[in-house]
């Protein structure tokens, strides 16, 4: 769940944004001051930060400050300045983002998913266990640097079994899964498969990644 | 669990059961079936020795009836068995023979007449907190859906044996068109 921090003084609109964002499968943390907010983000890290500008004590400004002097976590100022002097320079000081009050939510929600998209990275879509690196995207698989060169069958009875590692798998599921068809009950055709991906491990590593249950089921082993 | 059990129970003695015949793999049933009980055979240390065809065996049958059939008898097999407990599935001719033996030494095994008796359990049996219910229910179970079952008691193997027709190939062949 993404952590947003609300740095914002009036309770009422502290409280409908961080509704908000409850409802929207987000974990708001709500502050009244700047130096409340900077106490928060000193214990954990937030994925974007609402910063009011008038705060009592430390202003918005200050606060955005000190801030950026930490981290380069998202903030959105939400403000009732609307002098474009005033928006500009809170741009340049480090500020992701700028609305003006009175705000419309369906608004202030877009501009955080889009600063939260911005820093999301591109999830790499990779299996690793022990050496073994599995590349979803590439279709590859890796054991101890080198790459293991299997056939698109085998690869996908490897990602299968990687995917669910408790599961005992059948031969029935297994098959389905390799080849998105209906099973024939060709028990045997598995059997090859498993024993062709094994082999080739084998030319690498000592290591055992697939274990043999009861002679009819197969197991990722953890 | 053992709410459940006396709910099917009651339901299958006053009939209220509906049973849905479909083409199932037997086999395959059988399979998930027993990997459900990976975590238990594990805990108890056996394992299970399983012997099935390569190919697959059809039979018309309600799968979640079948399910219910498998679990009584695994779930049997491992409160009452220890050391050993064997499982093999055989195609011959037109039926299926589904065999679950288990190694035993309890008293109340030697008589494997009484043991499909409502409430038949032995003094270990309710220990483990069972109803004696399971294999009552799978031998009702069993019969609703055409199927025969027995049990057995021999040089400290108690077994359950389960004989259900195989689908004939023209069941088998419509099903295949239809799915394609």
């Amino acid at each position: 769940m993404k952590k947003i921090l609300v740095i914002e003084d009036n309770s009422e609109i502290n409280a409908m944004l961080c509704e908000m964002l409850h409802k929207e499968d987000m974990e708001p943390q709500s502050a009244f001051s700047g130096t409340e907010g900077l106490l928060y983000m000193e214990q954990e890290s937030f994925a974007c930060i609402l910063l009011d500008l008038m705060l009592p004590g430390k202003s918005g400004e200050e606060t955005l400050l000190e801030i950026r002097k930490m981290c380069k976590t998202p903030v959105i100022v939400i403000s009732a300045k609307n002098d474009i002097d005033v928006r500009v320079a809170l741009l340049e000081t480090g500020a992701d983002d700028y609305i003006t009050k009175p705000f419309d939510l369906r608004e202030v929600m877009a501009r955080i998913r889009l600063q939260l998209h911005k820093t999301t990275p591109v999830e790499v879509k990779r299996l690793t266990a022990g050496n073994l690196v599995l590349d979803q995207e590439q279709h590859t698989v890796m054991v101890c640097g080198k790459e293991l060169g299997l056939t698109r069958q085998e690869f996908n009875i490897l990602e299968t079994l990687m995917l669910n590692p408790k599961k005992v798998f059948t031969k029935q599921e297994l098959f389905e899964s390799a080849w998105e068809e209906y099973y024939i009950g060709a028990d045997k055709t598995i059997n090859v498969h498993i024993s062709n991906i094994r082999s080739k491990m084998k030319q690498i590593t000592e290591e055992e990644y697939i274990e043999t249950i009861w002679g009819i089921g197969f197991r990722w082993r953890a | 669990m053992q709410c459940l059990l006396i709910l099917t129970f009651v339901r299958v003695q006053n009939g209220g059961l509906t049973i849905t015949p479909v083409l199932v793999d037997v086999k395959q049933c059988l399979c998930e079936n027993l990997f459900s009980f990976y975590e238990d055979f594990k805990n108890r240390e056996i394992e299970p020795k399983v012997e099935l065809p390569e190919e697959a065996c059809y039979a018309m049958l309600d799968p979640s009836l079948l399910t219910r059939i498998y679990e009584n008898i695994l779930k049997n097999a491992l409160v009452h068995g220890d050391l050993e407990i064997a499982v093999s599935l055989v195609c011959r001719e037109d039926v299926i023979i589904l065999n679950v033996r288990n190694h035993t030494t309890e008293e109340h095994s030697k008589d494997p007449a009484m043991v499909f008796e409502r409430f038949y359990q032995s003094d270990k049996a309710r220990n483990h907190q069972s109803t004696g219910l399971g294999l009552c229910i799978a031998k009702e179970l069993t019969i609703r859906m055409g199927g025969s079952i027995r049990a057995y008691y021999e040089n400290d193997l108690f077994g359950i044996e389960i004989i259900f027709q195989q689908a004939n190939r023209s069941q088998y062949r419509n099903e295949k068109v239809e799915e394609s």
